[in-house]
């Protein structure tokens, strides 16, 4: 199936707050996405949705033909924001819980990153320094040959060094059929990674495209083209 | 370490002058084995398929050959390493000469700075 | 995957309760060594009593622990940050529920062994009888005993007891669980809301049954010509029964309740 996630008419509201307002798009196979936006713009929301964890409150999301259930997150990888893993656990504890509830978990892999890190299996989450703990979630997401990532923000609030070795984790370790969707609001240092780019603004998508288009069809560096398209 | 690349032309065309410098320079060497795609995207700091791009347009201009197999490599045509190393030394001094004349200096002057400035060096280095 | 949940379950939960009924059976261990030690001086005399006063307490923590562990690896591991974790798992969330069910039903027992456990060790030597070779056939006299006299043989009121007591641990369980999920449908003020939940059903299973009570005393007295073993019959064929079917009955609902929240309204954030 070339079309990989299909957003139609999406919308979610918290009580009086919209963070999805009538949100279409869709996303391809084997494409690098960034789903652009300033703080706020629902992009977590989408991300969120996407991954099984909200439900709409109008519109439809499908992953690979399908709504967000156990068959999908048997698909997703999901990176959230925060730290979602329990501080007492070992290293090793979690790379077996991984490998337990998803086939497509690669073990090996993990521990060959985790040991490039210098990170030791044996110690416990909670010694670890919020970078690291980062680090260690992004290889365990990574560590999966999935259909489709969800990257929530993955290198928001870190060091440049920290940053380009998450984005290099990223490039090297993604199945090459599968689509990354990375969201962020720091586009200069993610651009050159991505083929296409979604923006969004207050729940509402501004822009689909792909990078070749606004740097070949506009001029413009996609980081140009955004502060144009969101100038307050 | 991601390559510098800049905002204001195609990244392609840049991955592919990089790559031409380091083939020009050695650190690739004629008839190498260049890495997966998407190892030296990771390194280069770019999308895979803007590698990609870059590396099938100098396979077009024979720098670069793949086998089905075997990955991609350099090309082991010493000759063609070599006079695409003297078009960049000449794109260079050519820039070069163009920049001293819009500085305001002759091409006697220019020459003349160039070899105090090579003596100079030499100086040092001894 | 259900059994991979609850093995998961019990490795997080066993690094507290572990330890907890190792304090337990050491300070059985302690008491019953004091208890053999004739006390020399008032030292050791007060030392005697808070080594009792520390079992006995214990005791209870490890019941108050059991149920508290219970609330709070429900709340925080589904919907505290953990929750990213397991509702992002593939799995349907009744499994969720199933599996924390299951392994808290784990621990309430095995706290109950090690309780017993430890009694045993108190009892060492002291001739009291803990363990009766003979107290499988002595029941069985007595059971049978029972139906001699009332009719229906005593099996079938165990039973319905045992039944009756599982499924009212059951049904405890799982009122908790709803009323986590039901707060967590609110936006704020979650916890609360929780606890406002779980004391407006206690509030409403209280109703419930003292309607029961009194239709059934209602009932009762219109039989009142009724022999004991009648009385007997009645209760255990038809009132114990009924009672069990409504226990299950209302455990099906809070499942179905919390499932639901689960499966359509879940909002981690």
């Amino acid at each position: 199936m070339e079309t990989l996630l299909q957003c139609t008419d999406l919308s979610k509201s918290y009580g009086s707050k919209t963070a999805l307002d009538g949100v279409s798009f869709s996303l391809e196979r084997g494409r690098i996405v960034g789903l652009l936006g300033p703080n706020g713009s629902g992009k977590s929301t989408l991300i969120k949705i996407a991954a099984g964890l909200l439900t709409p409150t109008a519109g439809s999301l499908l992953v690979e033909g399908k709504k967000p259930g156990p068959a999908t997150k048997a698909l997703v990888s999901y990176l959230p924001e925060r730290t979602y893993l329990s501080a007492w656990m070992r290293i090793f504890d979690i790379v077996d819980f991984f490998a337990d509830f998803y086939q497509d978990f690669d073990k090996a892999k993990a521990f060959e990153m985790l040991d490039r890190l210098g990170i030791n299996p044996r110690d416990r989450l909670k010694t670890m320094s919020k970078g690291t703990k980062e680090k260690v979630q992004l290889i365990l997401v990574m560590s999966r040959n999935a259909q489709l990532y969800l990257l929530d923000e993955p290198i928001g609030g870190v060091d440049p060094a920290a940053r380009d070795y998450i984005l290099n984790t990223i490039i090297r370790n993604y199945n090459e059929n599968a689509t990354v969707l990375i969201s962020t609001h720091l586009i200069a240092d993610v651009e050159n990674y991505l083929d296409d780019v979604v923006f969004i603004n207050t729940g509402h998508v501004a822009l689909v495209s792909s990078v070749d288009e606004i740097r070949e069809g506009q001029g413009k560096s996609v980081d140009a083209l955004f502060r144009e398209v969101f100038k307050c | 370490m991601t390559w510098q690349l800049t905002a204001d032309r195609p990244i392609y065309l840049q991955l592919m002058e990089a790559i031409k410098l380091q083939i020009v320079s050695g650190a690739y060497q004629a008839g190498e084995r260049l890495p997966p795609v998407r190892d030296i995207a990771a390194q280069a700091g770019v999308n895979p398929n803007t590698m990609q791009k870059a590396l099938s347009e100098l396979e077009r201009d024979g720098l670069v050959y793949s086998q089905r197999t075997a990955g991609r490599f350099i090309t082991e045509d010493e000759n063609m390493i070599v006079k695409m190393r003297n078009e960049l030394a000449q794109d260079r001094i050519q820039a070069f000469f163009e920049g001293m004349s819009r500085l305001g200096f002759t091409r006697e002057e220019t020459m003349e700075m160039l070899n105090r400035a090579a003596q100079e060096q030499q100086q040092k280095g001894d | 995957m259900l059994g991979k949940l609850i093995k998961h379950e019990i490795r997080a939960t066993a690094r507290t309760f572990l330890p907890m009924y190792g304090a337990i059976l050491v300070l059985a261990g302690i008491n019953r060594l004091l208890m053999a030690i004739e006390a020399v001086n008032s030292l050791m005399n007060i030392f005697s009593v808070l080594m009792t006063v520390l079992y006995g307490l214990f005791i209870v923590i490890a019941f108050v622990l059991t149920v508290t562990v219970m609330i709070q690896r429900f709340y925080r591991n589904l919907l505290g940050d953990e929750g990213y974790l397991m509702f992002t798992l593939p799995v349907r969330p009744w499994a969720h529920i199933v599996a924390k069910g299951i392994t808290s039903i784990i621990w309430l027992f095995l706290t109950a062994v090690a309780t017993y456990l430890s009694a045993c060790i108190l009892s060492i030597g002291t001739g009291a009888q803990m363990i009766n070779t003979g107290f499988f056939s002595d029941l069985g006299r007595a059971l049978d005993r029972f139906g001699a006299e009332y009719g229906v043989h005593g099996g079938w009121l165990m039973a319905e007891g045992i039944l009756g007591v599982l499924l009212a641990l059951v049904l405890f369980i799982l009122l908790i669980y709803a009323s986590i999920a039901i707060g967590h449908l609110f936006r704020s003020h979650r916890v609360l809301a929780s606890v406002g939940a779980y004391l407006v059903i206690s509030f409403m299973l209280q109703m419930l049954l003292a309607v029961c009570m009194i239709s059934g005393v209602e009932y009762d007295s219109t039989f009142v010509d009724w022999t004991a073993q009648q009385s007997m019959q009645f209760v255990v064929f038809f009132a114990l029964p009924v009672v069990l079917c409504v226990e299950i009955a209302l455990s099906a609902i809070f499942f179905i309740i919390t499932n639901q929240i689960f499966k359509k309204r879940l909002n981690l954030e």
